[in-house]
């Protein structure tokens, strides 16, 4: 009887591993999240001139066909909602090490917290296949880290409205789901009727003397990257930059008295998009200047 | 809340509870026990009061005050809510009573006394054990069974499938439309209400189930605390199923004794007992007008049924035939369904008011209707489909637990049953949405 209880304990644990392995894989061949574009798109990404990261600030601020069609470059938007910077950087080592160097990185600063966000969630299934990643995970949740790894079937049920369900839509609609964003990578917020705007103003103070973001600038000073780095348009927010060494562009207050360019204090809306758009295009490129 | 200090304080409790029983033993004189009984009753009533309910009478009278225009200067004390407070008080008050009426002798050991009283499984959120019924399980030497590890299993999974799928997923949707009430149709607000129904039934029954698990593990049995409430065919039936360790001391302790004293009232004097009892179960969960508003509620849903029939009223608490389940039972359970629902609008916000201006929400925003609204991004489609797979899971098997009087132990016996219930967790599970326990408060 305790024979077979063994036996079936570590037909289980090894069980665990080949479901959570099938389950990994079909991920990181899938576009369901940005995680998993960098690796089932590598070739897609390696032809752009230029990637914009960022949180969801970038995601919403850029119109991909404006930028392109008066830059003539190829862009991709691989901004990634509630992500920071240690997660930018994390994507800038992946895109490294799948050997893509665009032209131009636009990096979109809306935080520097030395946190994980919430949506390192979706890089879970690249835990123990990526050392960058897995230092990363280990350094901010060591517990979870090697739970994860004894037992990675654990990620799947833990995150499974994240991870789990995405995947099956995705199954459901042969390869096509994809989590908030378009072909190019960007998302939209609608132009709603009645406002949600706040009118406190705030103000967020940014070192640019931070550890991670001096890692960004030399990664890409190594591979001839340029990079911009810019703070999208707020309402009623004020980004002020410590030991700023005035690379950095900040758009923060750029649309304070236009609230109609306005989803939330934090996003633009369609309309907040083109014309940013059109501004951001002509103040760093000059073809049309 | 919980700190280190809050244990002077169960031990002072417990004490309190302890030397009461140790004089009521010493004396037969009525009139003296009957005064010791008061006594140590309040002593360990006005630790909870103190704690509980201090700022609530506080700024009840307050508010009395201005309402009269009479200026007075707020002056509340920051006090925190001891964890599990309301249960082990109730361990002492069952204690002290069941000492009192002679159904048990005070006990010598004080270790395993205050074990009784701080009994870890079921410390925080209950259910409330008599005296008669656990200490004497604490007295005896229990050996560790491979035989109870089935049921004990089978309960503990199923009270976190119960938590895990249903409470926390529906959690989600809840905590949107009970906290943004104003900007959803009606159609969304009955839903949402209806969705608490199963989030509190969930929630609440699912620790019971664990509690009762973990206990069985050590070879103690716990009182039952749910027996498919919602399939109770009136509210008295209901309220035999639900927190029936709460409904069925309150029954012993305050309905039956005030019964008794009004006994010469005929019928107005019962249900004057019910209209107290219900009260005191309001007040008890919670230091709050809407807990009072949905307890008086409560009363005024169950005495109905009493008022108009010649139905003799001896218990609050008594159960109905399950064998003769039919069409015209299932119609009568949505009703108190229904009902009960209705009253926890009231338990779920935070003021009476807010809970009167939910209902009118509901009655106003017939013509808007989205499902866009409630389903509105994929994580909450994701939920929302969660939690209606749980709540069908659970209610279909536990109506053929109800229909056939067995518990879910009964059922789920076999290996494959945990490993199939384990799987549906891990597939159905919200764990990224997990809350604590809704009766974790009281």
């Amino acid at each position: 009887m305790k024979n077979k209880i063994l036996i079936a304990l570590v037909f289980f644990y090894f069980f665990q591993f080949a479901i959570a392995y099938c389950l990994d894989y079909l991920f990181l061949k899938s576009k369901i999240y940005k995680s998993a574009v960098i690796f089932s798109s590598t070739d897609l990404l390696k032809e752009k001139d230029i990637i914009i990261m960022g949180g969801s600030n970038g995601l919403v601020s850029y119109e991909t066909s404006l930028l392109e069609n008066n830059i003539k470059k190829k862009v991709y938007n691989l901004s990634e909602d509630d992500t920071n910077i240690q997660i930018h950087l994390l994507q800038l080592k992946l895109l490294l090490k799948k050997e893509i160097t665009p032209e131009t990185i636009i990096l979109n600063i809306g935080s520097l917290g030395s946190n994980l966000s919430r949506n390192v969630l979706r890089y879970l299934p690249i835990l123990g296949k990526n050392h960058d990643f897995d230092m990363l995970f280990q350094k901010h949740q060591t517990f979870n880290y090697y739970m994860y790894r004894i037992f990675p079937i654990l990620k799947w049920g833990m995150y499974n409205n994240d991870l789990l369900y995405p995947l099956a839509f995705n199954i459901i609609k042969s390869n096509r789901y994809k989590h908030r964003f378009n072909e190019d990578g960007e998302y939209t917020y609608p132009n709603l009727k009645s406002s949600i705007l706040s009118d406190d103003y705030e103000f967020i103070e940014l070192n640019n003397e931070n550890e991670t973001l001096n890692e960004f600038k030399i990664l890409c000073l190594e591979n001839n990257i340029n990079l911009i780095i810019v703070n999208t348009p707020y309402y009623k927010k004020k980004i002020k930059w410590n030991n700023s060494d005035n690379k950095v562009k900040n758009y923060s207050t750029l649309y304070a008295n236009k609230p109609e360019y306005f989803y939330d204090n934090l996003h633009l809306n369609k309309i907040g998009k083109k014309e940013y758009t059109k501004q951001f295009i002509y103040e760093n490129f000059s073809l049309n200047k | 809340m919980w700190d280190w200090r809050f244990t002077f304080l169960l031990l002072t409790s417990t004490l309190i509870s302890y030397i009461g029983g140790y004089y009521l033993n010493n004396t037969n004189n009525d009139n003296y026990r009957k005064a010791i009984m008061r006594l140590f009753i309040f002593l360990s009533l006005s630790i909870l009061l103190y704690f509980k309910y201090f700022n609530f009478f506080i700024e009840s009278a307050i508010s009395l005050l201005n309402s009269f225009g009479l200026e007075t200067n707020q002056h509340t004390l920051e006090i925190i809510l001891p964890v599990g407070i309301s249960f082990y008080t109730f361990h002492g008050i069952s204690y002290i009573m069941d000492i009192y009426y002679r159904r048990i002798n005070p006990h010598n050991d004080i270790v395993a006394y205050s074990l009784f009283v701080a009994y870890f499984p079921l410390l925080v959120a209950g259910p409330i054990e008599r005296a008669s019924h656990l200490l004497p399980q604490l007295d005896i030497k229990r050996n560790f069974n491979l035989e109870v590890i089935k049921p004990a299993l089978s309960l503990m999974f199923w009270g976190f499938f119960k938590k895990l799928v249903i409470a926390d997923s529906a959690g989600m949707i809840v905590d949107d439309v009970f906290s943004n009430y104003q900007n959803f149709s009606s159609y969304s607000l009955i839903f949402g209400s209806i969705l608490f129904t199963f989030q509190i039934y969930a929630d609440f029954s699912g620790y019971s189930d664990i509690a009762r698990g973990v206990s069985k593990l050590f070879g103690i049995e716990l009182l039952l605390n749910f027996n498919f409430p919602y399939f109770a065919k009136n509210m008295q039936d209901f309220w035999s199923r639900w927190h029936i360790s709460l409904s069925s001391f309150l029954n012993d302790y305050v309905f039956i004794p005030i019964a008794l004293k009004f006994r010469d009232f005929g019928k107005r004097g019962i249900y004057i007992a019910v209209f107290f009892t219900f009260l005191i179960s309001g007040i008890w969960h919670g230091a709050g007008w809407a807990f009072i508003f949905w307890g008086i509620l409560h009363a005024i849903f169950y005495l109905p049924q009493f008022i108009f029939s010649n139905k003799k009223l001896k218990s609050l608490v008594v159960k109905t035939n399950t064998s003769t389940y039919g069409f015209n039972d299932f119609v009568n359970s949505t009703e108190v369904f229904l009902l009960v629902t209705l009253a926890l609008i009231f338990f779920r916000l935070p003021g009476i008011s807010d809970g009167f201006n939910f209902i009118l929400e509901i009655t106003k925003n017939w013509d808007r209707f989205s499902l866009n609204e409630i389903a509105r991004t994929t994580t909450h489609i994701i939920v929302l489909t969660k939690s209606i797979l749980g709540i069908l899971i659970v209610f279909i098997l536990e109506f053929i637990l109800f229909k056939n009087n067995l518990q879910i132990e009964n059922l789920l016996t076999k290996i494959w049953h945990y490993l199939c219930i384990a799987f549906l967790i891990f597939l159905l599970g919200s764990f990224e949405n997990a809350t604590q326990f809704i009766y974790f408060q009281f």
